[in-house]
C-alpha cells in the first residue's frame, strides 16, 4: 500500500473514531426504556421448565443458544439458516461425535466469563436427557444423546447413540438456552439428589435467571411486569434500549389503545379483526408473521365411523382452506402443502400436492364410504386457539354440504378432547426443529402416543416404514427421497386434515426497527431491534 | 350478652370460611387437572405425569383434603402452580392495587350515589327523579366490561386525553375508578332513593315541617340517619364485594389487583391461589357484615337494647 495513502487513511479512521465515539456514549447513555405490551407475561424464566410462546418471547432476551437460527435471512431455498451463537463453529468428528468450539470473551449476567462449564451444567444428562432428568421435555430434544465432555475451557464434545443429521437444529432450538454454570451448581450438595437440589436450585432461579443474553432480568410482579435491563457487556454489542419493560395488558382494545397513546411501545397478540382499524393512525406500523405451527383436525382412525379412510378422505376434500383463511386471516396466511415448511430447506418435497379441496370428489366418497348419516363428534376447547370456534362452525356447513353429519361438542382441556368417544378434534401442531424428525415424527411417528398411547392413529405399514428409516438415514438425498414416501403414506393413512399456519400481529410504533420471527420468540438483539429518532 | 352475640357471629365466620375452603376445593377438583391447564396442547403423558407428582396432585383426594387443611391451620396458603410463588404474597402485593382502585371507585359511588338518591327522592316522580332513576338503572345494569372498553375507546383511543392500562398515577385511575363508582352510585342511589322516600313521610319528619324546621337540616339531620340502616346494610354488602366486583375492571384496564389475580388463578386451575384468595374475600365478607352489624347497634339504640336483651 502506497504509504502516504496508508498515513491519510490512519488519520481519517482516527477523526471518524473521534466523531462517533461521543456519539455512541452519549446514545448508550440516552437510550430508551421500551415497553411491550403482551396478553399475558411468562409463567417462569427457566428455558427447561416452560417453553410456551408466553416464556420464550420474554426469556429469549435472557439466554443464548450455541447455535442460533438466523430467522430473518433464510437459505437460498428457504431453509432455516444456522449462525454462531455462543458457538463459534460445530462439525461432527465422527458420525457419533458433535464438537463445538465455545466463542470466547462472553460473560455471564452475574459477570461470571462463559466457557465449558456453563455447557455443561446446561446439557447434564440429570437436567436433560438421562434416565429420568429434572426437566422431561429434554428428552424430546436430547435423548439421543449419550454423554456431554468437556475437551477443554472452550470445546464441548456431544456423543449421541445415533447419528442425528440435524444436532445443529437441536442446539438452536427449545430446551437448548445455556444457563450459566455457577448459579446453578452453587445449590448442588455433595449426596444429594439430583433431583431434590435441581428442584431448589430452580426455585431460585426461576425468577432470578442468569444467562448471557443482551438483556438481563430486573423485576416481575405477576400480572403486571417483567422487566429487564440492557447487558451492556453483550457480545454482539451493547443493546438498543436502556430497559425493555413487559406489560401484562390481556384486552385487545386496551393494548391498542395503549400504543396509540403513546404508554407502549410494541403491543404483540394483535388479531385480524384489529389489522384494519390500526391502519388509520400514522405513527403506528404493523407487521404480520405466519407461525411455523399448523392448525389441524385430528381425525380417530380406530373410531368404527371414522375407521373407513374414504370418510376420512371426503372430510378433508370438503375443506375449503382459502375460504378459511380469507375469512379469518385476512388472507395473510397460507394451508402447508403436507406436514411440512419451506424451512425444512434441503427436505422441503415443493411438490408434494398436500391436502385438496374438491367438494364433488369428497360427495363421491361418501357415497363409496360406509358412513350413514351418523353424528360425527367435533371436540374443541372453545378459543384455546385463535379463530377455532368460528372454524369448527364453517368446517361443519362445509361437511353438511358433502353430506356429512358433524356435531361440535366443546370440552374444557385436552384430557377431555382425549377421553373416550373422541373421533374428530382440533389441534395445533409445532414444527420443534425444521425438519421432519422434530415435527411429524415426534408427533405421528411409531413411539409417539399418537399410536402407542392415545391410539388415535392406526399408522399404515408403509408410514411406520418410512419413518425408521428417516431416523435412520443421514444422506440428504436419500432422506429426503423417504420423506417424500412418508409424507405420500401419512396422507394416504390420513389421521389428520390440515387448515393453515396462524398468524400473529405485533403493532408498533414507527419508530421501532423490529423484525417479528415465524416462532413466538422476540428478538431484542442489536441485529434485530433498534429505534430511530423521533 | 352483646359479648355472647359478636362471638356466635364470630363462630359462624369460621364455619363459613371452612365450608367456603370445603366446597372451593371440591368444585376445583371437578372442573378438572391443574395439570392440564398448565402443560400444552403437545405434552406428553409422561411430562404430565412428572408434574402431577411434582405437585402431589397424584395423591387421593381425601389426603389431598386433609394436607390443604392443615397447611392452612399453620397459615400455609401453599405455592401458587403457576409460578411457584407463595399465595399469600402474591396476593399482599395485588392487594394495594385492588383496595387503591377500590376505595377511590367507592367513594365515587357513595357520594354520587347518595347524593342522586336523595335528590331524586326529594323530587319524586318529576323529570329529575325519572332522570336520575334511568341513570342509577343504566349504572348497575350497564356491564362493567362494556362501559371500561366504551371508556378506553373514547377517551386513550379516539381523544388520546386519558392511559388506558395499568394504575401507576392518579390519571390511570380515572377510567377505571368511573367504570366501577358507576355501578356503585347505580345501586346506592336506588337504595338511598327508596330509604328516604319511606321517612320522608313519617310523623316526625312531618312535625319538623310543621315546627319551622329548614328543609336542609330536615333532610340531612332528620330523614336521612333514620333513612340509613339500608343503605348501611348495601354499603357493607359493597365494600365486602370491592375485590370480587373489582374482577372484570382490573382485567379490562390491566390493574394488577387481586380480581385480576383471581381470573388468571382460575382460567390456570391454579388451586392454591384460587382457595387463598377465596379465603380473603370471604373474610373480608366476614368483617364487612360484623362491621355493619356493629354500626346498627351504634346509630339506632332500639337494636343495641335488643341485641343487649337477647
Amino acid at each position: 500500500m502506497n504509504s502516504r495513502l496508508s498515513v491519510t487513511t490512519s488519520w481519517a479512521a482516527l477523526a471518524a473514531v473521534l466523531v462517533v465515539l461521543p456519539s455512541l456514549s452519549a446514545t448508550a447513555a440516552d437510550r430508551p426504556d421500551v415497553t411491550v405490551a403482551v396478553n399475558e407475561l411468562a409463567r417462569a424464566l427457566d428455558p427447561g421448565e416452560r417453553t410456551g410462546n408466553v416464556d420464550v418471547r420474554v426469556y429469549y432476551s435472557i439466554f443464548d443458544t450455541l447455535i442460533r437460527r438466523d430467522f430473518a435471512h433464510p437459505t437460498a431455498d428457504g431453509g432455516a439458516k444456522l449462525v454462531p451463537g455462543l458457538a463459534e463453529s460445530w462439525s461432527w468428528t465422527t458420525p457419533t461425535t458433535f464438537d463445538v468450539k465455545l466463542r470466547q470473551g462472553v460473560k455471564c449476567h452475574d459477570g461470571s466469563p462463559f466457557n465449558a462449564n456453563d455447557v455443561l451444567a446446561t446439557f447434564s444428562p440429570d437436567r436433560l436427557w438421562g434416565e429420568k432428568p429434572y426437566y422431561p421435555d429434554g428428552r424430546v430434544y436430547f435423548g439421543n444423546l449419550t454423554g456431554v465432555d468437556k475437551l477443554d475451557d472452550f470445546t464441548v464434545r456431544f456423543t449421541v447413540a445415533q447419528h442425528d443429521p440435524i444436532m445443529a437444529h437441536r442446539l438452536s432450538s427449545y430446551m437448548s438456552f445455556v444457563i450459566c454454570d455457577e448459579p446453578w451448581n452453587a445449590f448442588k450438595k455433595d449426596g444429594v439428589a439430583a433431583k431434590v437440589w435441581m428442584d431448589e436450585a430452580a426455585k431460585a432461579l426461576r425468577w432470578k435467571p442468569v444467562g448471557t443474553g443482551p438483556y438481563k432480568f430486573s423485576e416481575y410482579q405477576r400480572n403486571d411486569r417483567i422487566k429487564l435491563v440492557a447487558f451492556d457487556e453483550y457480545y454482539e454489542g451493547a443493546p438498543a434500549a436502556k430497559s425493555i419493560t413487559f406489560r401484562s395488558v390481556p384486552e385487545v382494545a386496551a393494548r391498542v389503545a395503549g400504543l396509540v397513546a403513546g404508554d407502549f411501545d410494541i403491543a404483540v397478540e394483535i388479531p385480524p379483526d384489529q389489522w384494519e382499524s390500526l391502519k388509520k393512525y400514522n405513527d403506528i406500523v404493523l407487521k404480520t408473521e405466519p407461525l411455523e405451527n399448523s392448525h389441524v383436525l385430528q381425525f380417530n382412525t380406530n373410531d368404527p365411523v371414522l375407521a373407513d379412510k374414504k370418510l376420512r378422505h371426503a372430510m378433508s376434500l370438503a375443506i375449503d382452506r382459502k375460504a378459511l383463511i380469507d375469512a379469518l386471516w385476512k388472507g395473510e396466511t397460507y394451508a402447508p402443502n403436507g406436514h411440512q415448511l419451506p424451512s425444512f430447506g434441503a427436505m422441503y418435497v415443493k411438490d408434494n400436492p398436500g391436502y385438496d379441496y374438491n367438494p364433488e370428489l369428497a360427495k363421491k366418497l361418501v357415497a363409496e364410504s360406509g358412513y350413514k348419516g351418523q353424528e360425527i363428534s367435533y371436540r374443541l376447547i372453545p378459543n384455546y386457539y385463535l379463530y377455532n370456534v368460528e372454524a369448527a362452525q364453517i368446517i361443519q356447513e362445509m361437511w353438511r354440504a358433502v353430506g356429512i353429519n358433524a356435531r361440535i361438542d366443546f370440552v374444557e382441556s385436552f384430557n377431555e378432547v382425549r377421553k373416550p368417544g373422541a373421533q374428530v378434534f382440533a389441534w395445533s401442531n409445532t414444527y420443534r426443529v425444521p425438519d421432519p424428525t422434530g415435527s411429524i415424527l415426534a408427533l405421528w411417528g411409531p413411539d409417539t402416543e399418537n399410536q402407542t398411547g392415545w391410539k388415535f392413529y392406526g399408522a399404515s405399514e408403509a408410514f411406520n416404514t418410512a419413518a425408521r428409516e428417516l431416523q435412520a438415514e443421514s444422506d440428504e438425498a436419500k432422506r429426503k427421497a423417504i420423506f417424500a414416501r412418508l409424507l405420500t403414506a401419512f396422507q394416504d393413512d390420513m389421521p389428520m386434515t390440515m387448515l393453515y399456519n396462524p398468524v400473529t400481529g405485533y403493532a408498533m410504533k414507527k419508530t421501532i426497527n423490529w423484525t417479528p420471527y415465524s416462532q413466538y420468540y422476540m428478538d431484542f438483539r442489536p441485529s434485530n431491534f433498534s429505534i430511530a429518532a423521533k | 350478652m352483646l359479648g355472647r352475640h359478636y362471638l356466635t357471629k364470630i363462630v359462624r365466620g369460621l364455619l363459613t370460611i371452612w365450608i367456603i375452603v370445603t366446597f372451593t376445593f371440591i368444585a376445583l377438583n371437578l372442573s378438572g387437572d391443574p395439570v392440564d391447564a398448565l402443560v400444552g396442547d403437545q405434552a406428553s403423558p409422561e411430562v404430565i405425569a412428572h408434574y402431577r407428582e411434582k405437585f402431589g396432585l397424584d395423591r387421593p383426594l381425601w389426603q389431598q383434603y386433609l394436607a390443604y387443611l392443615g397447611s392452612i391451620a399453620q397459615g400455609d396458603f401453599g405455592l401458587s402452580l403457576s409460578d411457584q410463588q407463595p399465595a399469600v404474597s402474591l396476593i399482599a402485593a395485588a392487594l394495594p392495587h385492588t383496595l387503591r382502585l377500590g376505595l377511590l371507585a367507592f367513594s365515587v359511588g357513595l357520594l354520587l350515589g347518595i347524593g342522586l338518591g336523595i335528590v331524586a327522592a326529594l323530587n319524586r316522580n318529576r323529570p329529575i327523579d325519572r332522570f336520575v332513576m334511568s341513570f342509577a338503572v343504566l349504572g348497575f345494569s350497564l356491564p362493567n366490561f362494556f362501559l371500561g372498553i366504551l371508556l378506553i375507546l373514547l377517551f386513550s383511543l379516539h381523544w388520546r386525553l386519558l392511559p388506558s392500562s395499568g394504575d401507576a398515577t392518579i390519571w390511570h385511575l380515572i377510567l377505571p375508578a368511573v367504570t366501577l363508582g358507576t355501578h356503585f352510585a347505580g345501586t346506592f342511589a336506588r337504595f338511598t332513593r327508596s330509604a328516604m322516600l319511606e321517612v320522608l313521610n313519617k310523623q316526625y319528619v312531618v312535625a319538623a315541617r310543621a315546627k319551622g324546621v329548614p328543609r336542609p337540616r330536615r333532610v340531612l339531620w332528620h330523614a336521612l340517619p333514620n333513612a340509613a340502616i339500608p343503605i348501611i346494610t348495601i354499603i357493607g354488602l359493597k365494600l365486602g364485594d370491592l375485590v370480587a366486583g373489582s374482577i372484570i375492571v382490573e382485567t379490562v384496564f390491566a390493574v394488577p389487583g387481586v380480581g385480576r389475580l383471581l381470573v388468571n388463578a382460575v382460567t390456570s386451575r391454579d388451586f392454591a391461589l384460587v382457595q387463598a384468595i377465596l379465603i380473603m374475600v370471604s373474610i373480608t365478607m366476614i368483617l364487612a357484615n360484623l362491621a355493619v352489624d356493629v354500626i346498627y347497634t351504634l346509630i339506632d339504640p332500639r337494636m343495641r337494647a335488643a341485641r343487649a336483651e337477647s
